[in-house]
């Protein structure tokens, strides 16, 4: 009960903090809009998002596609709205397989230390000695594009930040009072992780986690650019800049490719502000600061 | 009357200024010609080992065949300077040119002619172009290794060699045209491990350019062949580069490519307004279409793969190409004499298309909106196709079309190689995309008839055969013209394939070659004696 208290007037404390930073508020609303269109793509969208228009093919904004056109005639607002459902949601779910494989080996890493420690983290060197984007590239065209490979793939390589800084906390707090405290009472070693440890190294976890968010999403626009990521008629913001490949459509047809461009500018700049708001009103020494 | 003479002197001193401006510009050796390819090559530099259409752009420069195709399609003499057919027309004797020299400095011979088509036909040939040559008298026995030698081909002297066929073969000249391989640098080789050769990636013919380099798919460099039995060429290099068909404009802005083959009207428009290019637009010799796998669960069904036709507004994709191209309804191109229009071209109809899906056995039990047979099997198969833009848009297209009547397509993007080995190592795709370059020869067994290698899809059907087989072994022109009018009509009833349209290209020259026909009917390189790719040049203050 008491510590409940506690916790829930830390929470308010950021909060409290994390609403005067502007830019971060800026952040959290823009992307709270583009999760809320997502959602309601079918609803707001005004065609679905492979409906081909053939008497309006690769026409420029107009009032019955607000957006333009496609090539095939597909209305480029409706798809924005359904892929900022893939585009996000890729994000979300790779940065959470990197989340949970981070956190796992992080804290094996730190809580047991010794050769366990060893090992993992030169796991990890060995990970981060490849160029991400390059590994990448390689293991989605072995194992076959598709948006759910994307996903593990990312999840898969970039576990390494967050395990990185798990395993930092773990060994700084490892020694501290209330973990010896904790053990003193015969506290097992799960409790004691779960317990204890772990909610207090949440802080910097909870920033790198949102900033891989935005990481993830660039990834994956990067990949279908490539043709390697969400295939078609899938739209994802990554391959609808595809239009762009074309110098053609570069220089002529803006249309088709601003508004995806835009979507991935304003959702990753958002969650990175986030980011760093939170990490602001997380860090007490910030916090003394501002009082 | 003065001043008509005047006058009249006058037209005659500008006229003949004229005529000497313009014969002012003599064709001048040196400088690089950039030509380009926009898929990965082969990498089979070899022209009996080959499959790719982009490797033979590299091989035709490297190796001449005994007769070529010329600006109007018919056939005339190359290495060989002459021919006679036999009373009955079964026998022909080539005479060859004497003197020509292989890269090397070898001369060629009777011998090497031997050799090449000798090869095509051995037991432990791995390559795909026996059928071509199987018409040749005592090929078969050869072939299944019951005779050492194939009777057919008879060596008369140095220059001089004898073909004779088992039937009067129509295709059998313009099979002729295959570049002829250098005996004495392969005979040694066992006849399988032909095809990964050393020579492949560095060959040596008589054509008017020699290897010179390969980096891996970037491109090839050939030096021009001072010996070439045409002449010199005036190029002292070609290059042949690969280039992303996106970036083709940006290559011609900065001069950095000379020829170019667009589909692509978008481009071609913007590059309109560059003033250092021609453009020349000719309905090709070539079709592109979706390969259905005759021997897949679902489209054995001649019913259903007429459904889909029906389905499958395939106009839209003239609309996608800017009027770019010419709907095709089969394979044989509108400019061939053997084109015929009488075939089945269904017309855009989703009601019956629905019909026929319906009474298959094919409705929508579960409301997903894909329709599925009792046994709860849905209607659904993959589609493959290679990454180029148009290839997807095409694939997306027919997706949403396949949707409206309820059969699932699921669209699977793959490199041009590892799709065509997707082709001929499984089993289980459903559909793809791609094209074939035909030429003006009706014929169309290398890729219809049941031994056919190209036969990708598995079209096993003998009437089919009886009449591609009839229309080789057909000499007079009026007769071919029928049976090829028949097999037109028969193949789009039974539907191997669904025919999309014959590409319109866009050939673009750089403004600073010179020497090219530009009264192409077949090709700007092309001219009535064939191929004059030794004849372009570029003057001096243009080269790099």
């Amino acid at each position: 009960m008491d510590n409940n208290k506690r916790n829930n007037s830390t929470w308010q404390n950021v909060w409290h903090n994390f609403k005067k930073n502007k830019l971060a508020l800026f952040g959290l609303i823009t992307i709270i809009l583009l999760v809320i269109m997502a959602l309601l793509a079918p609803i707001i969208a005004p065609y679905t998002l492979s409906e081909m228009d053939f008497a309006n093919m690769d026409e420029g904004p107009s009032l019955q596609h607000i957006l333009g056109t496609d090539k095939l005639g597909r209305d480029i607002f409706s798809r924005l709205l359904y892929a900022a459902r893939i585009s996000l949601s890729v994000g979300l779910i790779a940065e959470a397989i990197a989340l949970t494989i981070g956190t796992t080996l992080g804290t094996t890493a730190g809580f047991f230390a010794g050769k366990v420690d060893t090992l993992i983290m030169r796991t990890v060197d060995m990970f981060n000695s490849f160029p991400f984007i390059l590994l990448s590239i390689t293991v989605v065209a072995v194992i076959g594009p598709s948006i759910y490979n994307v996903m593990i793939v990312l999840g898969v390589l970039s576990w390494t930040g967050p395990c990185r800084i798990i395993r930092g906390q773990f060994l700084q707090i490892k020694n501290e009072e209330f973990v010896e405290g904790a053990r003193a009472m015969g506290a097992s070693n799960l409790r004691i992780i779960f317990k204890h440890m772990l909610p207090n190294s949440i802080s910097p976890l909870l920033v790198s986690a949102t900033l891989g968010v935005g990481g993830a999403i660039m990834t994956e626009a990067a990949l279908s650019y490539l043709g390697l990521g969400v295939q078609p008629p899938t739209p994802s913001w990554g391959n609808m800049l595809q239009a762009a490949n074309d110098l053609h459509a570069l220089e002529t047809k803006p249309w088709l490719w601003l508004p995806p461009g835009i979507s991935i500018l304003l959702s990753v700049l958002s969650i990175n502000f986030i980011g760093d708001g939170l990490r602001d009103s997380l860090d007490p020494k910030a916090q003394q600061n501002d009082h | 009357m003065k001043s008509k003479i005047l006058s009249v002197i006058t037209i005659l001193f500008l006229l003949v200024t004229f005529v000497s401006s313009v014969q002012a510009e003599e064709a001048v050796y040196g400088g690089t010609f950039v030509d380009t390819v926009q898929t990965n090559f082969g990498e089979i530099f070899n022209p009996i080992q080959y499959e790719s259409s982009y490797d033979s752009q590299v091989i035709d420069l490297v190796f001449d065949g005994l007769v070529i195709r010329n600006s109007t399609g018919a056939i005339v003499p190359n290495l060989a300077k002459s021919w006679d057919f036999s009373e009955d027309g079964k026998s022909i004797t080539f005479h060859l040119k004497e003197g020509v020299k292989y890269h090397d400095g070898h001369e060629l011979t009777s011998e090497d002619v031997a050799f090449t088509f000798r090869t095509m036909l051995h037991p432990d040939y791995t390559g795909v172009r026996y059928g071509s040559y199987s018409s040749i008298k005592g090929a078969a026995a050869y072939h299944k290794g019951e005779a050492d030698q194939v009777s057919g081909i008879e060596i008369l002297d140095k220059y001089t060699i004898k073909f004779t066929t088992e039937y009067s073969d129509a295709t059998f000249m313009g099979n002729m045209q295959r570049g002829i391989l250098p005996a004495h640098l392969l005979k040694d080789i066992p006849v399988t491990e032909l095809e990964n050769a050393e020579f492949n990636s560095n060959p040596v013919g008589c054509g008017p350019f020699k290897f010179a380099e390969y980096v891996s798919q970037q491109y090839v460099i050939l030096d021009a062949f001072e010996d070439y039995h045409k002449g010199r060429p005036y190029l002292d290099q070609y290059m042949v580069k690969k280039v992303a068909t996106d970036s083709v404009p940006v290559y011609l802005k900065r001069d950095e490519i000379d020829l170019v083959s667009l589909d692509n009207k978008e481009q071609f428009e913007e590059l309109k307004r560059l003033d250092n290019l021609k453009g020349f637009t000719r309905v090709s010799e070539a079709f592109r279409y979706f390969g259905i796998n005759q021997k897949h669960p679902l489209l054995q069904n001649k019913n259903i793969r007429q459904a889909l036709a029906y389905g499958f507004q395939k106009e839209i994709i003239l609309q996608i190409l800017n009027g770019y191209g010419v709907l095709a309804n089969g394979a044989i191109p509108p400019s061939s004499w053997g084109y015929s229009e009488d075939v089945c071209k269904y017309e855009f109809d989703p009601v019956k298309a629905m019909a026929i899906l319906k009474e298959e056995g094919y409705i929508d039990r579960d409301g997903d909106g894909i329709r599925e047979n009792e046994n709860g099997e849905k209607l659904s198969f993959d589609l493959n196709t290679t990454s180029q833009d148009i290839r997807v848009e095409i694939s997306e297209l027919f997706q949403e079309f396949m949707k409206q009547i309820g059969v699932e397509v699921d669209v699977q993007l793959m490199e041009f190689n590892a799709l065509v080995d997707m082709l001929v190592d499984s089993k289980d795709w459903g559909m793809y995309i791609m094209g074939w370059a035909t030429g003006p020869e009706p014929d169309m067994s290398w890729i219809f008839h049941s031994n056919a290698a190209w036969n990708d899809v598995r079209f096993f059907d003998d009437y089919n055969d009886k009449l591609l087989d009839k229309g080789k072994s057909t000499m007079e022109r009026e007769k071919r013209k029928e049976i090829y009018a028949e097999w037109q009509k028969y193949i789009s009833q039974e539907l191997p394939y669904i025919f999309l349209y014959y590409p319109e290209l866009t050939t673009v020259i750089n403004e600073r070659v010179r020497g090219y026909n530009s009264d192409n009917t077949r090709g700007l390189l092309l001219d009535e004696k064939g191929s004059m790719v030794h004849k372009i040049w570029i003057p001096k203050d243009k080269q790099k």
